[in-house]
């Protein structure tokens, strides 16, 4: 009789996907106990708000010093996913030639070029969504920040009744800085978009379309191609409209952030070495020939 | 060998492969358009378009609402809140892609609902008067609904600041606050302002006036409390309170009392200005009108509270937690306070003991005071735009009608 095949299980890789799925029925477990909104607001909102009210309060109650402070500190906390994100970029711009190799090769069997295409990822350690976490993890923080700047710079009863709700107690210094000057330049209110509604959104999606162009890189999927290009022109078009809509004050922040971004990409790109394939490849290897 | 036999079964687990990452790539591209519509506006608060709620005064058995969808009405409450006019007749529906945009900006004689108003509209003289966030005061008829005043007339920088604040009439004269920091008094007939200049403040005015016979009083966002001459616009003093004076302040008994969002009432000497009391530090701001009434000063707080403090020393006598935040300042029922909250939740309380009684949980924030007419109605406008009815004496559920009614 033959034996049942068990399949080749990796402790480490168990061990792994058993704290991941334990940690995200952890998370679902509290929030559906003590409620999402509880947690966006507690654990996200609250804490920002307040982060940013601080550095307002110590930075000589500027709030494009204050944002220009909080987005370095963020950046600089998502920096291991951003410079991870480049670095993914970048293998996948390495591999070109090769998967430009196998397109050639396997041009009349879509199967076989996905499963080479697959290998080749496989072999040199490489995921190609890896570059999509990142930006999917900016994301709350985004929603956060907007909502957060937009409380903070209060200009109406119903934002500043949120200010009032979501600023800690403890905080006495708040007293001394509510409402927030939000005019700089004598004239431009932060709480309102851009009044020339030009300046602003052209900056933004400038500097957002020079980052997404430093980051893309080309690519031998037709279809992968297209969507970059898709996205490369899409995000700074749609930035550049939020920021005719948005306060001044997010713009600023959007345009704070691309600029630390596009020294952040230029940075690796310039002081990094070249990526070798064949070592990445021979280099996944030997990890999992450890592994083994 | 057959083209691509061997490898079948790993060409279908590579397609299944591809099509996850393009699921992957779709998603993200999904996730992205989301977050661009949530945070343009159509999520919440994230709008730029100015959100507002419904301010309410009620009068002979007509309630006169500013509604959040930026119309203003008159409702029959005998005829269980039927319009009686409506300004602009049509256009203050809600675009239903959301974001805050008006379906209809103007109706058919070209009149556009208003900018969002906060304070509490006034009847003066056969008029209805309020204020808007669109830096105008108006006047409306108050029994055909006809706009027949508008300050300043043209687009101009004479009131130069959305307008918070409820506005204040006394003869023929309305005084109010406006964000470009200055304090206003607009003779109603002539529509020239009684001073020689607003009176300048150093930062927003919010809050709305209270008068006496020679003196205006109010608050600024400049920490300050100020007293001026009624006639004139002449500062008489001003009281320093070390933080920020969101809302109205109430005068009774010579004194004046304020409360501020350092979380303490204070009562100043009406005369002098001389700080009388301090109350404890509550867990809130404080920021609707208190209330005083038979010696005691009644108020709420953001931390969803409502307090009463002796009004001779400003010693707590009770405090009477709320579900959700109190903005709005409480008013007199007979022997009880009408408080309402943030989380739509209206309490009759005791004003002996601060007992209190859920009255009405309704659908949407109320975060304006309601009104209570002299037939002991109150009426409760919500920031979704609803005007609810209620007899507190009846048993059970005290709605008498809502506005506009459900459509089921």
């Amino acid at each position: 009789m033959q034996a049942a095949k068990t399949p080749n299980v990796d402790p480490k890789q168990l061990r792994k996907s058993l704290l991941t799925w334990g940690a995200i029925a952890a998370i679902v477990i509290i929030g559906t106990q003590v409620g999402w909104g509880t947690i966006w607001r507690e654990g996200l909102v609250r804490p920002m708000l307040n982060a940013l009210l601080f550095l307002y309060m110590h930075l000589g109650e500027s709030f494009i010093i204050a944002i220009l402070v909080f987005t370095l500190v963020l950046r600089l906390i998502t920096s291991p996913l951003q410079i991870r994100q480049i670095q993914s970029s970048r293998r996948m711009s390495a591999m070109q030639p090769k998967l430009q190799e196998i397109q050639k090769k396997h041009a009349g069997n879509k199967e076989k070029l996905v499963t080479e295409q697959q290998r080749l990822y496989k072999e040199a350690g490489i995921n190609p969504m890896g570059g999509c976490l990142p930006t999917l993890i900016q994301f709350p923080i985004w929603i956060v920040l907007y909502q957060s700047i937009n409380v903070m710079l209060a200009d109406t009863p119903i934002e500043l009744l949120r200010l009032g709700k979501d600023v800690y107690n403890a905080f006495t210094g708040i007293t001394q800085i509510v409402p927030l000057e939000s005019t700089i330049f004598g004239t431009m209110n932060l709480a309102q978009p851009d009044p020339t509604s030009i300046v602003l959104p052209i900056l933004v999606g400038g500097s957002m379309w020079l980052q997404q162009r430093m980051m893309t890189q080309p690519s031998s999927d037709p279809q992968q191609a297209s969507m970059n290009q898709t996205m490369q022109v899409m995000m700074p078009l749609m930035f550049g409209y939020f920021t005719t809509q948005f306060a001044s004050g997010l713009a600023i922040y959007f345009l704070i952030s691309n600029i630390i971004g596009i020294a952040l990409q230029w940075g690796i790109q310039k002081f990094s070495p070249p990526i070798d394939v064949d070592a990445l490849a021979t280099a996944a290897a030997s990890k999992k020939g450890k592994k083994a | 060998m057959p083209r691509g036999g061997p490898s079948r079964p790993l060409g279908k687990e590579d397609n299944r492969l591809s099509k996850v990452t393009k699921r992957g790539r779709l998603a993200l591209l999904t996730a992205l358009v989301l977050v661009s519509i949530m945070a343009t506006g159509c999520y919440g608060q994230a709008s730029m378009q100015n959100p507002g709620w419904t301010a309410l005064t009620a009068s002979d058995g007509v309630v006169y609402a500013a509604l959040s969808t930026g119309q203003v009405t008159a409702l029959s409450s005998q005829e269980g809140g039927a319009e009686i006019w409506l300004y602009p007749a049509s256009g203050g529906q809600k675009s239903p892609v959301g974001c805050g945009l008006p379906l209809s900006p103007k109706d058919d004689s070209g009149e556009s609902p208003l900018d969002a108003v906060y304070g509490l509209p006034v009847l003066s003289d056969g008029r209805l008067v309020l204020a808007s966030y669109d830096h105008h005061l108006y006047a409306f008829d108050r029994e055909t609904g006809e706009r027949t005043l508008t300050y300043p007339a043209t687009e101009s920088t004479l009131v130069d600041g959305p307008v918070i604040g409820g506005v204040t009439v006394d003869s023929d004269v309305a005084y109010f606050g406006s964000s470009d920091h200055k304090v206003y008094a607009l003779d109603l007939t002539s529509s020239d302002l009684v001073w020689d200049a607003p009176f300048e403040t150093d930062d927003w005015v919010w809050g709305t006036p209270v008068l006496d016979a020679a003196r205006v009083y109010i608050g600024s966002m400049d920490h300050s409390v100020y007293a001026l001459d009624r006639s004139s616009g002449a500062l008489e003093w001003s009281r320093d309170m070390g933080a920020s004076v969101l809302g109205g302040v109430a005068l009774a008994d010579g004194k004046v009392f304020v409360g501020t969002i350092d979380r303490h009432l204070y009562a100043l000497d009406a005369e002098t200005g001389e700080q009388l009391w301090q109350s404890e530090q509550y867990d809130g701001w404080l920021w609707g009108t208190p209330l005083a009434a038979d010696g005691r000063v009644f108020f709420g707080s953001l931390d969803g509270a409502v307090h009463a403090v002796d009004a001779s020393d400003g010693s707590a006598i009770w405090s009477q937690t709320v579900d959700g935040a109190v903005r709005a300042g409480v008013v007199a029922h007979d022997d009880t306070l009408i408080a309402a909250t943030d989380t739509g939740k209206v309490y009759v309380i005791g004003m002996e003991a601060g007992d209190s009684e859920e009255a009405l949980a309704a659908d949407g924030q109320v975060l304006s005071s309601p009104a209570v007419d002299s037939d002991g109605t109150v009426y409760v406008g919500t920031a979704e735009g609803k005007v609810y009815a209620l007899d507190l004496e009846r048993r059970g559920d005290p709605t008498l009608w809502v506005y506009p009614p459900d459509k089921k």
